[in-house]
């Protein structure tokens, strides 16, 4: 009997633990397979999710703002679009942190897609640093003082890349202006082309935040591309596309009665009207994206043979980024 | 003293146990984390929607508004005026406006209203009323719900189809929000912007009443025309605004005091209320005769050039115009003139005689604004009298709102509706019964050189008087409710500026012609939103 005892204590045969060891590793295996497979569909949803919300997030600001877009039929410049074509050249934010040298977001053609209206607005690109978007608008729950509640202030949207230490971040910034008291939208006037809204001044308080926006204005993160098509009321009252009129180069427009040509795109073309419909997109980098495209940029990763940077870098982008479009009324019409 | 093989069991049972509920603990915390991550996630979202969907309703009461202006108020024959002339009213309902047909019977109000067949709303109770303006933008007391300066109307069920809702098993259908509207007349205060654009075009300066409108006595003595002052005000584009050119005379309880007295977004299309059509370009033909009642063209022609030689270019009066660019296109420098200009021409400013006000100092002060713009009478002798302010005191003492109610049966006007044109307000003697009652004649005859009659005045007055309103500014509020538990989920407020042009709203007719399409003889010429904000409970 204890003979026997002692025989069953002895353990497992090697049958047996070669069997065991065998389904062990088979469910090991598959288990690894699928918590790799869910992470990844985790990290790919997740990032998409947030960069859905993100980008729902801008373009609530911008709606908010569009609608009550401030607009008189007047010499002054009340909204200005400018499509930053290169921003090594004319167009630099020169925020303090701004960086725009060494590999980054193709400048030039390769982030030039314009179209002519034959294009949806989610194919296209808008420059190197996107659109930069400005106008006066009314924002009723800004946190400010009673008398500068829900008066008209400037407002400008553009991308800005910035170095945060060995890598650098893509980020759409939403500068404004106070509406009164000292360097304010008030004392500065209503003409956007003016001297006072172009000449950088990243202030916090200073209408040079339209040129260079303060750090503290940071509206959105991993945004590539930002745009916008513009309508006005063409003849006999139908709405036609008047922005962005060509396929090519860095181009502007304008709702002004004016002429003025813009400080710094004087030899680019320029288009003028009323807004009466503006179509805007955004494009957001996943967080993976963000990753992929950093390390692109920073070398660590390498171009494929037979693949330029450029065309590279946009089909990184474009598979691991979403875009978002909305259609806006700014609903004050120009008389 | 060794463990017992029972006791060593014993112990490691009990270590399995709490480790189990360790483990246990840990998974409850990672569940309770997610589950309140997503329960927040979720509210922030259903609030946003809620928000979203407020303001949807909020936009429903300005299209609503924009469409009752359009049915009631875009025909030329029509007469605007406020909700005191027809006495006495709730005060809260004091700056109401209504619109009168021309002939002169029941006024539509412009407001929201519970039961939109009742033709008298300001007769009835307020069933549930809520405020759109109150204290933070007129001198209302906090907390009032009855003050002269407040405006309150009536809220309007936003329902959708019963189908829509699911669950839904009571009867009718359920009401998911609310909203509301107010038309407030900007035409009838007083403008305190005055840009000649017109003359920025075609460099003409003309001479105009607006150079010598006194708003001081609103602003504790401030002088708009002083020099310095005209850039800054040249920039305002909002009521609000003018705090920024002198935050002393327009501090922030003067801004709230005038909210309803002065405006700085008024334009008028010139049209002839007494005979519907725009007003031609005319010159007059003898400077003294323009007014009287043999020439009552007030309401039919309007001026925009100096007259023939040979007539006196000071005494006519040259009113300020704004140009009208349709589509924003600047209109030809040859349309801006001869008979037809109306079509392309706004008048910058422009003040509702018919608006009128039982607070006596209320209504002095804005006659005695208005007479000011008049004060250098000039005669076609050459010579010129200034009046004084005691004399413009007088005179605007007596032109209360008495007056403006009383019936005036030789011209037509009935008791407790407003002035159907500028000539009948001329025929029906009221100014000069006014000139009468006071001594700014005593010691002169009926054939002194210097005797004021109402024809003096109106020579500089009539072109910047109307009758109707084509400026207005409308709030509109908006609630998401939950139709199951009657609750508020979300509020929004906004207001909008919704001007009238000369353009018809069926653009297949000329301005200048009378209307051949059905759509235009029903509505009229059109509105637009020239001026959009959201404002939120502190703006009110």
């Amino acid at each position: 009997m204890k003979r026997d005892e002692n025989r069953k204590r002895s353990g497992f045969t090697l049958i047996e633990l070669l069997l065991a060891a065998s389904i062990t590793a088979v469910l090991s295996g598959i288990l690894v397979i699928t918590v790799v497979q869910i992470l990844g569909i985790w990290s790919r949803s997740g990032g998409a999710v947030a960069a859905t919300g993100e980008a729902t997030r801008i373009l609530d600001q911008l709606a908010q703002d569009l609608d009550a877009a401030v607009l008189r039929p007047d010499a002054n410049s009340w909204l200005v679009g400018t499509v930053q074509r290169d921003q090594s050249g004319v167009g630099d934010t020169g925020m303090t942190d701004a960086d725009w040298t060494g590999l980054t977001k193709p400048a030039g053609v390769a982030s030039l897609r314009l179209g002519a209206g034959d294009l949806r607005i989610d194919q296209l690109r808008f420059g190197q640093a996107g659109l930069w978007l400005r106008f006066f608008t009314i924002e009723p729950d800004a946190n400010d003082s009673a008398t500068n509640r829900s008066l008209p202030r400037a407002v400008a949207y553009q991308i800005v890349r910035r170095r945060s230490g060995a890598r650098h971040a893509y980020q759409l910034f939403r500068s404004q202006v106070r509406p009164g008291g000292t360097n304010s939208t008030f004392s500065s006037g209503y003409d956007l082309l003016a001297s006072a809204y172009v000449t950088p001044n990243g202030s916090e308080q200073h209408p040079g935040n339209i040129r260079r926006p303060n750090a503290r204005f940071l509206l959105g993160n991993h945004v590539i591309d930002f745009g916008a098509r513009i309508f006005v009321q063409g003849a006999g009252g139908a709405t036609t596309l008047a922005f962005p009129f060509s396929a090519e180069a860095g181009q502007s427009f304008v709702a002004t009665a004016g002429t003025s040509s813009i400080p710094g795109y004087a030899s680019r073309p320029v288009v003028r009207g009323w807004p009466v419909t503006v179509q805007v997109m955004v494009r957001i980098l996943t967080e993976e994206g963000a990753r992929l495209i950093s390390n692109l940029e920073t070398g660590r990763v390498a171009v494929p043979a037979g693949q330029s940077y450029d065309s590279y870098w946009w089909e990184l982008a474009e598979a691991h980024s979403l875009v978002q479009v909305r259609t806006i009324t700014p609903r004050a019409r120009v008389p | 003293m060794h463990a017992s093989p029972d006791s060593f069991s014993v112990r490691r049972r009990g270590f399995a146990l709490l480790l189990v509920i360790v483990v246990l603990g840990f998974l409850v915390l990672i569940v309770v984390t997610l589950a309140t991550h997503l329960r927040i996630e979720q509210a922030v979202a259903l609030r946003r929607f809620q928000v979203e969907q407020a303001r949807r309703h909020a936009l429903t009461g300005l299209s609503l508004a924009v469409g009752q202006l359009q049915r009631e108020a875009g025909s030329d024959r029509q007469s605007i005026a406020g909700a005191p002339m027809l006495g006495a009213v709730a005060a809260n309902k004091t700056h109401w406006v209504g619109v009168w047909g021309p002939d002169g019977n029941t006024p539509r109000w412009l407001v929201s209203s519970s039961d939109p067949d009742q033709p008298n709303p300001l007769s009835l109770a307020y069933a549930q009323p809520v405020t759109l303006v109150g204290s933070a933008s007129a001198e209302v007391s906090a907390g009032a719900t009855n003050d002269p300066d407040q405006v309150r109307v009536d809220l309007i069920a936003v329902t959708v189809p019963a189908a829509l809702v699911p669950g839904w098993s009571e009867a009718g259908d359920p009401v998911i929000g609310r909203t509301a509207y107010w038309v407030g007349d900007e035409s009838g205060k007083l403008p305190a912007l005055l840009r000649d654009e017109r003359s920025a075009l075609v460099g003409e300066a003309p001479p105009n009443p607006w150079t010598a409108l006194d708003l001081s006595a609103l602003w504790g003595g401030f002088d708009l025309h002083a020099t310095g002052v005209q850039g800054a005000l040249a920039k305002v584009v909002a009521y609000g605004q003018l705090g920024y050119v002198d935050s002393t005379a327009f501090s922030a309880a003067r801004l709230r005091r005038n909210f309803h007295r002065v405006t700085v977004v008024s334009r008028s299309v010139l049209s002839n209320p007494a005979g519907g059509g725009l007003k031609q370009e005319g010159q007059p033909d003898g400077s003294r005769a323009y007014g009287t009642a043999e020439a009552p063209r007030y309401d039919e022609q309007f001026y925009i050039r100096n007259p023939p030689t040979g007539t006196d270019p000071d005494h006519l009066p040259v009113a300020l115009f704004s140009v009208h660019r349709a589509n924003g296109v600047v209109p030809p420098s040859a349309e801006l003139s001869g008979p037809r200009a109306s079509a392309r021409l706004l008048i910058a400013g422009g003040i509702n005689l018919n608006t009128v006000s039982d607070d006596v100092t209320i209504q002095r002060e804005r006659w005695r604004a208005i007479l000011s713009a008049a004060r250098t009478v000039r005669f076609p002798s050459g010579e010129q009298r200034t009046l004084s302010s005691g004399e413009l005191d007088a005179l605007a003492s007596q032109l209360t709102a008495l007056r403006f109610r009383a019936a005036y049966p030789d011209v037509g006007k009935a008791a407790f509706a407003p002035f159907g044109g500028v000539g009948q307000f001329a025929r029906s003697g009221l100014l000069q019964a006014a000139i009468d009652a006071t001594m700014i004649n005593q010691g002169r005859t009926a054939l002194s050189p210097d005797r004021i009659d109402q024809a003096d005045l109106l020579a500089t007055l009539a072109p910047i008087l109307l009758v109707r309103s084509d400026t207005f500014l409308v709030r509109a509020y908006g609630e998401a409710r939950d139709p199951f538990r009657a609750e508020s989920l979300g509020e929004a407020w906004c207001e909008a500026v919704v001007q009238r042009l000369p353009d018809y709203v069926d653009p297949a007719d000329d301005p200048w012609a009378a209307p051949v399409s059905v759509d235009n003889e029903l509505l009229g010429r059109r509105f637009v939103v020239t001026s959009f904000r959201w404002l939120t409970a502190a703006d009110l």
